[in-house]
This record gives C-alpha cells, structure tokens and sequence, in this order.
C-alpha cells in the first residue's frame, strides 16, 4: 500500500494519471501497477490492446477474467490485454494471484472511479467495460458489460482489419 | 484495544447459508469442535507429478481428482472442494483474499464436506435410506428434477436462432448487457407459447387421460387419477399433506395437485424419452435428505418436547440473559503519570474526546477520538466493566490500571440488562440444545468411520 500511495503522489497527489506530450489523448495516461510502479500505456502502442475496466466486488468481471487469460495466451505477441482494477491494490493483486492473471493490471485510485470510466467513454459508470485499440492506436470498440469468448473474438478479427468506413 | 473491539466476522460464519436451524447450529458445532483450521493448501499442493492433470479451478489449484481427505472409504476430492466453494456466499470475496485466508476458507469448507459425509455414512447406517420417508420423496424429488430438466431444454430451445442473434449483436453492439437483455426479453415472449404447445402435444403423444371426477378425500389410495403411457397418478399420491393445508376446500386443492401433477409426470416422462438424466442431481439430493431425516431424529431425540425445553431453561437462565450494554468514550495513556495529568486537564474543562484522539496510545481509540461505540458486559476486561457499572453516565473515571496501559473512561449512554421469559427465547434454548449435543455427536462419527486428511494419492 506504501508504494501505490507513494506512486500515486508521484501521480500528482492522487489526482490521477500522468499525462505524457505529443501522443493521442489515452496514449498518454499512465496508471501505478500492481507494485507501485508506474506505467505509461503508450508502452503497448503498435498492438491490438484491449483496456479491460474491472473491480474485486464485481462478479460478472470475475467471470469473464479467465477468457481474458486464455485469449492473452491464445495471441501473445498481436494482442495486449491490461487490465485497470477500480479498487485496492492489495485486493487486485490477490484477484491477479488466484486467477492467474498474464497480463499487466494497473491501479486507479478509486476515488477517480466515475470521472475515469467517464474519460474513458463509458457515462454510465459500469464495469465490467472494455476498450479496443488496433494497431494503430485508434480507439475503435467500447464494450460495455462481459464479454465471452465469441465476442471477443469477433472484435479481435475484427481489430486485424482497416476500419471499414 | 481494550474494549470495544469492533465484532469480526469468521469467515465460516460468511460461509453460512441460510440452512435450517439445525444446520446453523452444526455450524457453530464445527467452530466449536475444530477451531484449528487446517491447512488444506498443504493436501493441496501434494498433486502427483504424472497425473493427466485437470485442474479443478481457481478456488483450489489442484488437480481435480486430487484426493484431499477420506472419510471411511469416501475420498473427497479437489474438484468437490472446488465446486462446494465456488456455489458458496464467499466466492467472489474469495477471490480477493490473501493466501493465509484462503486456505483458512478452504480448510473451513473441507471441514464441512468431511462433516456432511460423516452424518451421510451414519444415515445410511441408521438406514435412512431405506425408509419410506426417503423413497417417497426421492421419487418425487426425481419426477421434479426430470420435469425442471426437460424444461431448461425447452427454453434453450425458445432461445434467438442465429440469424435474430445476429441481429441483437448487430443493434446492441458494444453493449454486453443490452444483448443480454434482448436475448432474455426473446425467450421470455417465445417460452410460454412453446410450452404450452409443447405440453398440449405430449399430453397426445402419452396418451394422458385425467379423471377429476374421482377425487375424493375418503377414497381408495390406490385409485388411478391420471393415467398414459408411463404416467400414472393415483389418489394418495394428491392427499400427502393435505391435513397440514391451511384450505377451506380441500377438494379444490386436490384438482390443483392433479393438474400440477400430471404436467410434471408429462414433461418428466418426455424428458426420459429424449434421454435426460439427472442422476448426479439425485445422488446429490439423496445425500442431502438422507442427512436431513438423520439429524431430524436426532433432533427430535436431542430436544424431545416442550417440558425437556422448559426444564433446560430453568438449569440455564443465561440464555434469555441480556447482558448491560455500554456506549463508551476512553483514552489510554503510557504512565501513571501522563493519565493523572490528562485527567487535569479534563477537569479543567478539556474535552476527554479531542484529547483521546491526540493522545490515546490505543490506536482505534485515538482514530475515533476516544469514541470506542457500545459493548457488553462480559466482552471487556472484568476491572473496566466494574467500574463502568459504578460510574454514573457523563461522569470521567479516576485513573485505571490495566495490563494495557492507564485508562480514563466514561459512560455516554448506558442499556441496561435484563432477563427474557422462556417464550421470549424458545427457539434459541432448542438451538442451545442442539448445539449442546451437536459436538460429542460429530466427534462419535469421526472415530466410527475414521478420517484421513493425508491420503495424497489421487483415485
């Protein structure tokens, strides 16, 4: 807990992520990770990314955590999935640890919770809530509510292809 | 902290269904009787190197064969553990507890595998399941299953076909939860249709012919109401429990049972046709009742009648006693010293709250600026509760000493005790009762049919 308070003062007094210059809007967060480090998203730019919103209180993001496991397993190298958990770091990590989570999670201060979500498209401040970027860092899908493996691979397929307009 | 602690929760009592009384009480029996947990995480972690390995799923990590414990020849396996956590009330907390607690959380729910199998053994032994008791109601729990069974099928078959769920996925793209809801407000238009439909055409395929005009109350048992090909119900099979009905017309009731009754032996007999089977669920409820007629005897021998009830609660008044109840302010101090200068102060007309939340060297006291809320006689230490019931409510303590440090205390609010009549807590004696004989009973059963907690070897 040391750490993520000290992270999140590096953050600017909890008032949320880093903002870096120069890249698309939500290229430029940063959010602390599990141990207090923190890590700007625009490290997995150039991949299919998956932004996976989720709390330790939230049966249905429990559910669907598995099939993330498994789809991060299924495309390493094309696909990034990072998870931001909406709650105590030392409850993520425990979630992280049982389920044997492979991809990163990052932490938001939960007082930033609604104001997040918001920024992040979704109003209506529910998770479990997913964003897709493709390759070349456009956000293209939001998805609100749990995703099966169906889904996620339609959008996934669907990310591999240029935005059909 | 001194006093006041505020209650925690064991994780076993989060575990607690809402079972019968019964169960509860079994539930207390098990802390009481095994307060130790065990450390299922080490029966856990011994799997077998060349085992084809399954794990069983998150909540245990081991393979699902892994056998964690045997009572007599009854292995429990790590797949049981797992699927006994993952329908419990503490699944999704579990998920999010340290290691230390899961295993706690484990070693618990093991616990009470171990105890459900070891009161099962004993049912079989008592030959529970040979009663009538169990064989009447394990086929109508068997016609119910069968009846639930084939309608799930019929309402996965009401579900969207591909080309309406692609078009749910196409108008609520992006959103899980809208598709879900279009996805249930289609089968929720289509299924009663279907149904009904379906029922209209297996009452032709069976041949179903009912016969309202013979029910009766005083009739032969043995008379047909309903009859088809594999159906049948006879008279007695409506009047179970009529007695017990709270009905001005019984005869109605019965019309109602036969209706009900023929539509579940129909979708029962059609699910048997298209080859259903539901003998896990019925092994699992066979275990389930046969437990339940045992500890109902049990019961019945453990608390025989309202004068054995009435006899045990004139031997333990304390069970209707409610405690006094005090909402208390306090600081602690290091020394002598550092009280008797704080209670000067205090005199001097500063606030004991404000100092307790500078000063206290009692940590929750001083996060609560002194206010340590209400607790009962009988929690605290015995010389705090003496003086507490001799000061007046408002008035601050002389300096105490304690084990933990030079108290100034003070009453804010006192309730105070009081003793309930027997009818105020009848049914709390028949759970003292049970809960009385519960552990010798459980401890009998171990050392009768033996349990193993090493066996390690997979089955």
């Amino acid at each position: 807990m040391a750490r993520f308070i000290a992270a999140m003062l590096l953050l600017g007094a909890g008032l949320g992520p880093v903002l870096a210059a120069n890249l698309p809007p939500h290229w430029q967060l940063s959010y602390p990770d599990l141990d207090g480090q923190v890590q700007p998203l625009s490290q997995w730019q150039g991949r299919t990314v998956a932004v996976n919103f989720w709390a330790t209180w939230c049966p249905p993001c429990l559910r669907e955590i598995p099939e993330f496991v498994a789809f991060q397993a299924a495309h390493e190298g094309a696909l990034q999935i990072v998870g931001i958990g909406m709650d105590e770091p030392e409850k993520l990590a425990n979630v992280a640890r049982t389920l044997r989570i492979n991809y990163p999670i990052l932490v938001s201060d939960p007082r930033q919770n609604l104001g997040l979500l918001s920024e992040w498209g979704n109003n209506r401040g529910v998770v479990p809530y997913t964003v897709f970027f493709d390759a070349s860092g456009e956000m293209r899908i939001k998805h609100r509510g749990p995703l099966d493996r169906e889904t996620l691979e339609s959008y996934f397929s669907e990310l591999q292809s240029p935005r059909k307009d | 902290m001194p006093i006041a602690s505020p209650v925690k929760f064991e994780i076993l009592s989060m575990q607690l269904p809402p079972f019968s009384k019964l169960a509860v009480a079994l539930g207390m029996a098990l802390v009481i009787s095994h307060g130790a947990t065990m450390a299922a995480d080490a029966a856990v972690v011994s799997a077998q190197a060349d085992e084809a390995i399954t794990i069983a799923g998150p909540y245990t990590n081991a393979p699902a064969r892994q056998v964690l414990a045997k009572v007599g020849d009854q292995a429990i396996m790590a797949i049981d553990l797992e699927q006994a956590l993952a329908s419990s009330p503490v699944s999704t907390q579990f998920m999010s507890m340290n290691e230390d607690d899961q295993a706690r959380v484990r070693g618990d729910m093991l616990q009470r595998l171990i105890t459900a199998e070891l009161i099962y053994l004993e049912a079989v032994a008592e030959g529970f399941v040979d009663s009538d008791a169990y064989r009447t109601e394990m086929a109508s729990f068997r016609t119910g299953l069968l009846a639930q069974a084939y309608l799930n099928k019929l309402r996965s078959e009401a579900a969207p076909p591909a080309d309406v769920m692609a078009d749910i996925k196409e108008r609520f793209r992006e959103d899980g939860d809208a598709q879900e809801a279009a996805k249930a407000t289609y089968v929720a238009q289509r299924y009663p249709e279907l149904k009904a439909a379906r029922i209209a055409a297996l009452r032709d395929q069976f041949g179903l012919k009912t016969y309202p005009e013979r029910l009766s109350l005083d009739g032969d048992s043995a008379q047909v109401v309903a009859e088809g090909d594999g159906v049948e119900i006879r008279l007695g099979d409506l009047r179970g429990g009529l007695d017990a009905e709270v009905t001005s017309e019984p005869l109605a009731l019965m019309q109602r049972r036969l209706e009900d009754g023929s539509e579940t032996a129909l979708l029962a007999r059609a699910a048997i046709d298209v080859g259903i089977n539901v003998d896990g669920g019925l092994e699992r409820y066979g275990h389930d009742l046969a437990s339940r007629l045992l500890l109902r005897a049990k019961q019945k021998a453990w608390v025989p009648d309202e004068a054995a009830m009435r006899a045990w609660f004139d031997a333990n008044p304390s069970v209707g006693e409610i405690p006094t109840r005090w909402h208390v302010g306090q600081i602690v101090l290091k020394t002598r010293e550092d009280a008797e200068k704080v209670s000067a102060r205090i005199k001097a007309g500063e606030s004991l709250f404000n100092l307790a939340g500078e000063l206290s060297i009692d940590p929750y006291g001083r996060e609560h600026n002194g206010d340590m809320g209400w607790f009962r006689a009988g929690q605290g230490l015995p010389e705090i509760e003496k003086v507490l019931d001799s000061m007046k409510d408002g008035e601050i303590s002389s300096v105490l000493e304690t084990q933990l440090g030079f108290h100034l205390l003070t009453v804010l609010e006192r309730r105070p005790g009081s003793q309930k009549t027997y009818d105020d807590v009848h049914d709390r004696v028949e759970q003292a009762m049970i809960a009385e004989q519960l552990p010798d009973f459980l401890v009998g059963l171990e050392k009768k049919y033996g349990v193993s907690l090493d066996p390690g070897t997979p089955d």
